[in-house]
């Protein structure tokens, strides 16, 4: 019975009409029976595909498969970092270097006093304050100055004598 | 054979994992399928390589593939049937014997009726192109005549008709063998 069903799957076989379970069914017979005369060239034919799914690649392959389509590791570089640094300073120099003289804020001070005040009376006050603060300042400073006449006069007479 | 799949990562890009995950898997079966045209070793690993990293640069594409397996099995036969075009079968022949004469036999190889094996594989080798595809599709790879068809751009009754001429082919040649 069984040699039956074996005889019939192996003509089915070779005509190419056998599905994937029944060739899974030949493989399994032939692999719990020895090898007689009669199935020789199947046992052959089955032993034969076995030996091409062998054939493999080696993990040599997959090393040089990665190689080739991995992407190129970027090397780092100070040297770009270096020429905006440099750029930078040459920027910070030229600044300091090329700037106006005259500082924008003295200017603002001389400007406080245009035009502070609306009310001309009270202009004219503080004008008065700010003259009158010079003539005292002055007077003083002739004290002073008087003080050296005396000394300038001391200095004649005894040339004199 | 796998359906259609999302190798995109959230950046839109294909990382080196999933090319590891999805791509590299199907070399063994690339390399079989490129086997079956070109015999030669050397020019079978050429292939496969240049068929991953066509897929690599058209990795946009991938996306509409429905079957990425299907599709680089198929880029495979073009690519060794413009290489058998380019180079000629009477010297990839050639290249074949130096090659088997080198390589190193697998255990199972030692333990295996040497004679018969090669007897067999070079009567695969023999079958036209079309026929020689069928069988290392179906036989070695386990494909259905469906997926075939799909692979080879071919109509199924076609693929059943090759994989039947085939098969009868080996078996008149292998019967031979043994009966005399």
């Amino acid at each position: 019975m069984e040699n039956i069903r074996i005889d019939q799957l192996e003509q089915k076989f070779w005509n190419g009409q056998t599905t994937p379970e029944e060739e899974i069914e030949i493989k399994s017979w032939l692999s719990s029976h020895d090898k007689t005369k009669s199935k020789a060239a199947l046992h052959d034919y089955f032993q034969s595909l076995d030996l091409a799914r062998e054939k493999t690649l080696e993990q040599s392959f997959d090393d040089e498969m990665i190689k080739l389509i991995a992407p190129k590791k970027k090397t780092f570089s100070i040297r770009p970092l270096l020429r905006v640094a440099a750029a930078i300073l040459i920027v910070f120099v030229a600044y300091f270097a090329l700037r106006p003289t005259t500082q924008p804020d003295q200017m603002a001070d001389h400007s406080e006093f245009v035009d502070t005040f609306e009310d001309s009376e009270r202009a004219y006050l503080e004008v008065k304050k700010a003259l009158m603060m010079v003539s005292t300042n002055m007077n003083s400073g002739l004290k002073h100055t008087q003080m050296l006449g005396k000394f300038d006069e001391a200095k004649t007479q005894m040339r004199n004598n | 054979m796998q359906s259609s799949l999302n190798i995109y990562n959230t950046f839109g890009r294909v990382t080196t994992d999933q090319f590891k995950q999805y791509i590299l898997p199907l070399k063994n079966k690339l390399y079989r399928f490129a086997l079956s045209f070109v015999s030669n070793e050397a020019d079978a690993k050429d292939v496969v390589q240049d068929v991953m990293i066509k897929s690599w640069q058209r990795i946009e594409d991938i996306d509409a593939i429905k079957n990425l397996e299907a599709w680089c099995i198929t880029m495979t036969k073009n690519r060794c049937l413009d290489l058998i075009r380019k180079k000629g079968r009477h010297n990839l022949d050639l290249d074949d014997q130096l090659h088997i004469a080198s390589r190193e036999p697998s255990p199972l190889e030692k333990t295996v009726t040497d004679d018969s094996m090669k007897r067999i594989e070079s009567l695969i080798e023999d079958l036209p192109d079309n026929q020689r595809a069928v069988i290392t599709l179906r036989d070695i790879e386990g494909y259905t005549y469906k997926e075939i068809a799909k692979i080879l751009e071919l109509d199924m009754n076609h693929v059943k008709v090759l994989l039947h001429r085939s098969r009868m082919a080996i078996k008149s040649k292998l019967e031979g063998l043994y009966t005399t």
